[in-house]
């Protein structure tokens, strides 16, 4: 069962070693990483209600569901605005490839073992995604409202990073 | 000792000033707001309510939050961005609160029951 665990967790801190440089997207682009990485993190929590029941963990994951679809809902109401739309790129594909690989090692595992993996991987998920916000995408974002968005998404991603880290403190 | 006008004037305004300075807020049958923002719940500095008294809850955030008693006393539900939910505050209201949805927000409302 710890290999499972060390597993999940191996593949989550890989996700941002990539061969292209995610500063190099454009917004579109960014968007659609946004998107994408909003909706990954919306399947673990799912993944999280159907396993656990431990209520730290429920709770948790009922918040990363609510204001994960907030957040994408602004973005799908900001890109029709802008009559844009989201275009798919090497980053959304890469943590969509990983995201099936941790799902499959997450569903695997039940009780503590599964609340301390999804636990320590809405961390290191929380940690790498809102690290590419800060250094990669938000300095390159060139429209100012899709910039504000992406500002705004970071405060609540790092809000969700302390939680997770309440979160590991208390499933251990 | 002469005193003219705008010194009586200063006088009585310094005065009227003392009520709104001081930090307790009194009142019955009022309505007070209570801001959520940036994950933090925004009170007037100082306010205490009573029964009867209404709170408004507004979220300027983009995440949903609630605003639940610690004992469940009382609940606004899930308060969407840019919605406001009132409640009237009754006996049965305690103070400590915070967001259902995220548990580290936390506060406590100063209730008097007289």
């Amino acid at each position: 069962m710890k290999n499972l665990i060390a597993a999940v967790l191996m593949m989550t801190v890989a996700t941002p070693v990539l061969a292209a440089d995610p500063a190099d997207l454009n917004d579109l682009e960014l968007a659609h990483v946004a998107y994408t990485a909003d909706n990954i993190d919306i399947q673990y929590a799912h993944l999280a209600l159907a396993i656990s029941t431990t209520p730290e963990i429920r709770t948790f994951a009922n918040s990363m569901i609510s204001d994960h679809e907030a957040v994408n809902e602004a973005a799908l109401a900001l890109l029709a605005k802008l009559g844009a739309s989201p275009e798919d790129n090497f980053l959304s594909q890469k943590l969509t490839a990983d995201s099936k690989g941790i799902i499959d090692n997450l569903s695997k595992l039940r009780g503590t073992d599964f609340d301390k993996a999804y636990a320590a991987n809405e961390l290191a998920y929380h940690q790498a995604v809102n690290g590419l916000m800060a250094n990669a995408f938000i300095p390159n974002i060139e429209n100012a409202e899709v910039k504000a968005l992406f500002e705004k998404g970071l405060e609540i991603f790092l809000v969700h990073e302390g939680h997770a880290e309440m979160m590991v403190k208390a499933v251990q | 000792m002469t005193i003219d006008r705008r010194t009586l004037m200063a006088g009585a305004l310094g005065g009227l000033m003392v009520p709104t300075l001081a930090s307790r807020v009194l009142a019955h049958d009022k309505h007070f707001e209570i801001a959520i923002r940036d994950f933090v719940f925004e009170a007037p500095e100082g306010l205490i309510v009573h029964p009867t008294d209404k709170i408004i809850f507004t979220n300027h955030d983009l995440s949903p939050h609630t605003a639940t008693a610690l004992d469940g006393s009382w609940d606004t539900g899930e308060i969407k961005k840019g919605e406001s939910i009132t409640l009237t505050i009754t006996k049965e209201w305690t103070g400590d609160y915070f967001c259902a949805f995220h548990p580290h927000m936390t506060a406590k409302l100063m209730i008097e029951n007289a």
